[in-house]
């Protein structure tokens, strides 16, 4: 009588956890099924947008700058000291002179600029946002479609919104031209924005801040530093620089972008 | 028998809640993985510097509290303020017609937070405003520097000296501006030092920064030559032939510091051509000729601890300090031609500098320890050219057909000082570093030469 007891029970035990198992199976069927409504369901999937290769081959595609000076001769590696047999030393570094060594006048200043410590080459005209968009299309050739009109802003809050999908995202070899048109126009604007003083030019000092975009290019909030150059006044004109820059030209889709202030490019 | 049936039901239980959360998680990963909600973060934006070198200051006219009351000195201080910045060349005063908010502080604790915005239409970047007043016998400056484009106030502060000496006080706070938007401060208050035979004989000469206020620092027949600051500003060093043909150093002092022959007891016998400071004031390097070749030395600024650094029957000249007192570079002709050499303080690990050019001499060291600028002789003629202290980076900095020798950095490593013979006699000119703003500094006063920029005000 006790085994059949026994049985019994481990009988109703049984029939008790294959319900439950039941019951889990299909609370993870259901779980999937909704995923999988919700899959169809969602918005088409948005293209990924192009590495930060990006940047380097548009300025390959933009009018070359005007040659700049050539860089110092370079030294050779000094050898040891020796002063019973000292090294022949290498040809004198050719010296530009500016002034024929008649001319009695004094020249105002020094032809000759530092170049490790100031980088002064001649920059092109700068462009618009529209007229860099132009002369993109132009260097890419036909292939871009017309350029749609600027969307209206949008409403705070949208920022990370993806991008319409109405716009050309790209055209032929991987390029987004009103992206890099824009991301083009932002380096322009803000650097004519960026007072360097001397010492902060070829300093190595670089700062990166993270700015929240409107769509019209206000700046939304206060810009973030994600990364310090460790010299609070270099940070602190970056910033003076943003602030003096905004509003941005108007992005093709407002967001958070990363602006890296760098003496050099990179 | 209960006791199996609960454990079992138990286990299948937990069994079951790990399962769940194992899919759980694994949704989680693939829903974020998913490009439907995640959107790559974009490439960053590489921002390079553009042309403005300069901020633009807007220096309002100072609240003048003094009775009784000269409105041509409120106008005079803020001219001198503004002199004081063009000669920093980091900022440009802005013209009072391109004011857009008050000409005059009229509240200098008042906070400008809601005139930031008019004061960025006018194009200032800067906004100095404050009040002059009598502190007992002294001349109160009271600042403020605003930066408008974060509308955000930099510094605040006030500045006293002698009624007399308002230039000057003016000229300190425009130093002070130029370090609050820079971290270094500009020079526009320190003084330069240098020689001159415009009375007849060679005499030491002080002059402000910008030209000004040129007065003799010695007196005598004997020629006077290699002035040197102490680190302090407190006095000058120099070399005096007094002793007739055997030269020694001298001190020349505004009060700190006994005038007169110093280090008289060290190699008492043998000329001494030269002494430089080291940056913390306590020792010198010294030029003393030995055999008839000069060497290096290093002495107590109290004449101990002499040491011999150069060891060489070449001659040995122009030693210049490293800011960090660490190393000494110096022109030595061991190489059959005068070039430049490093060496530690104790005289060891020498190097040769230099092999550019046949004729380098005249190093001296920037404050920022970046750059050593020296002359080099080209064509007969003198001009000045910057090398790293690591050699790799060579290029001349000034050049013109005629000399430009002596080159002496300012405290802020931003301008170079020297004299040249593109007018015919040796004037000094002042220039940026990077050959902007060539500035004269005296005018046909007879010779003028060896320049030696002093510190900051103490």
């Amino acid at each position: 009588m006790a085994i059949l007891v026994g049985v019994h029970g481990w009988q109703d035990r049984r029939g008790e956890d294959t319900r439950r198992l039941r019951r889990i199976f299909l609370l993870s069927l259901s779980g999937h099924l909704c995923l999988l409504v919700v899959l169809s369901l969602a918005p088409p999937m948005q293209p990924i947008r192009l590495p930060p290769a990006i940047q380097v081959d548009l300025f390959e595609v933009m009018p070359a700058p005007a040659a700049r000076r050539n860089p110092p001769p370079a030294v050779p590696a000094l050898p040891s000291e020796s002063p019973e047999a000292p090294p022949a030393p290498p040809p004198p570094i050719p010296k530009p002179r500016v002034l024929p060594k008649r001319a009695p006048r004094v020249t105002p200043k020094a032809r000759v600029e530092p170049e490790p410590i100031i980088q002064r080459r001649p920059r092109p005209r700068e462009l618009s946002y529209e007229e860099a968009l132009k002369r993109l299309e132009g260097e890419v050739g036909s292939e871009l479609p017309p350029l749609p009109p600027v969307p209206a802003p949008r409403p705070a809050g949208r920022t990370d919104a993806p991008a319409d999908t109405s716009r050309p995202s790209r055209i032929q070899g991987g390029v987004e031209p009103e992206l890099a048109a824009w991301r083009l126009a932002v380096k322009r604007h803000v650097a004519s924005a960026w007072i360097t003083p001397p010492e902060f030019r070829k300093s190595g000092l670089v700062v990166e801040m993270r700015v929240n975009v409107a769509a019209d290019g206000s700046l939304v909030g206060r810009p973030e530093l994600l990364v310090s150059s460790g010299n609070p006044y270099y940070d602190d004109n970056a910033l003076r620089a943003l602030r003096r820059a905004s509003p941005l030209p108007p992005p093709p889709s407002a967001g958070r972008r990363i602006l890296i202030f760098s003496p050099e490019d990179n | 028998m209960e006791l199996p049936s609960l454990k079992s039901s138990r286990l299948y239980g937990w069994s079951g809640g790990w399962i769940g959360l194992v899919y759980l998680m694994g949704l989680t990963c693939l829903v974020d993985a998913s490009p439907v909600f995640a959107e790559p973060a974009p490439a960053p934006i590489v921002i390079t510097p553009g042309e403005g070198r300069a901020f633009r200051a807007a220096v309002q006219t100072f609240h003048d509290r003094i009775e009784p009351v000269d409105p041509e000195r409120a106008k005079a201080l803020r001219s001198e303020i503004e002199e004081g910045m063009r000669f920093s060349s980091i900022l440009l005063p802005l013209a009072p017609e391109a004011f857009t908010g008050e000409e005059v502080s009229s509240k200098p604790s008042a906070s400008r937070r809601g005139d930031c915005a008019d004061w960025a239409v006018g194009g200032a970047d800067a906004l100095v405003e404050g009040s002059l007043q009598n502190a007992g016998q002294e001349l109160e400056l009271r600042y403020q520097v605003w930066d408008i484009a974060r509308c955000k106030r930099l510094a605040r502060g006030h500045l006293r000296g002698p009624h007399g000496e308002r230039r000057r006080l003016a000229r300190q706070l425009a130093d002070e501006v130029v370090g609050a938007f820079t971290g270094t401060p500009g020079v526009a208050a320190t003084e330069i030092a240098f020689i001159s035979n415009r009375s007849g004989a060679r005499e030491v000469y002080v002059m402000d920064a910008d030209g000004a206020r040129q007065r003799a620092a010695t007196r005598g027949a004997s020629i006077k030559a290699f002035p040197d600051w102490t680190p302090d500003g407190l006095a000058i060093l120099y070399t005096s032939y007094a002793n007739g043909v055997k030269p020694s150093l001298y001190l020349t002092s505004r009060g700190e510091y006994a005038p007169g022959m110093i280090l008289s007891d060290v190699l008492d016998d043998l000329p001494k051509y030269r002494g430089v400071f080291d940056p913390r004031g306590e020792e010198l390097a010294l030029v003393a000729s030995l055999d008839g070749a000069s060497e290096i030395y290093r002495v107590s600024r109290k004449g101990r601890r002499l040491r011999r650094l150069t060891h060489s029957p070449a001659i040995e000249i122009s030693p210049a300090w490293s800011p960090d007192g660490k190393r000494i570079a110096f022109v030595s002709d061991r190489s059959g031609s005068p070039q430049i050499y490093l060496m530690n303080r104790r005289g060891g690990d020498v190097r040769r500098l230099t092999f550019n050019g046949s004729y380098n001499t005249s190093p001296t060291w920037s404050p920022d320890g970046r750059w050593i600028a020296y002359e080099t002789r080209v064509e007969g003629q003198f001009d000045i050219w910057l090398i790293d202290p690591s050699g790799e980076t060579n290029f001349p900095v000034i050049v013109h057909p005629r000399s430009d020798e002596s080159p002496a950095w300012s405290p802020d490593s931003r301008k170079l000082i020297f004299s040249s013979r593109r007018r015919g006699r040796s004037d000094l000119y002042v220039i940026d570093v990077n050959g902007d703003n060539l500035r004269r500094l005296t005018r046909g006063q007879g010779e003028n030469i060896q320049p030696a920029w002093g510190p900051h005000a103490p």
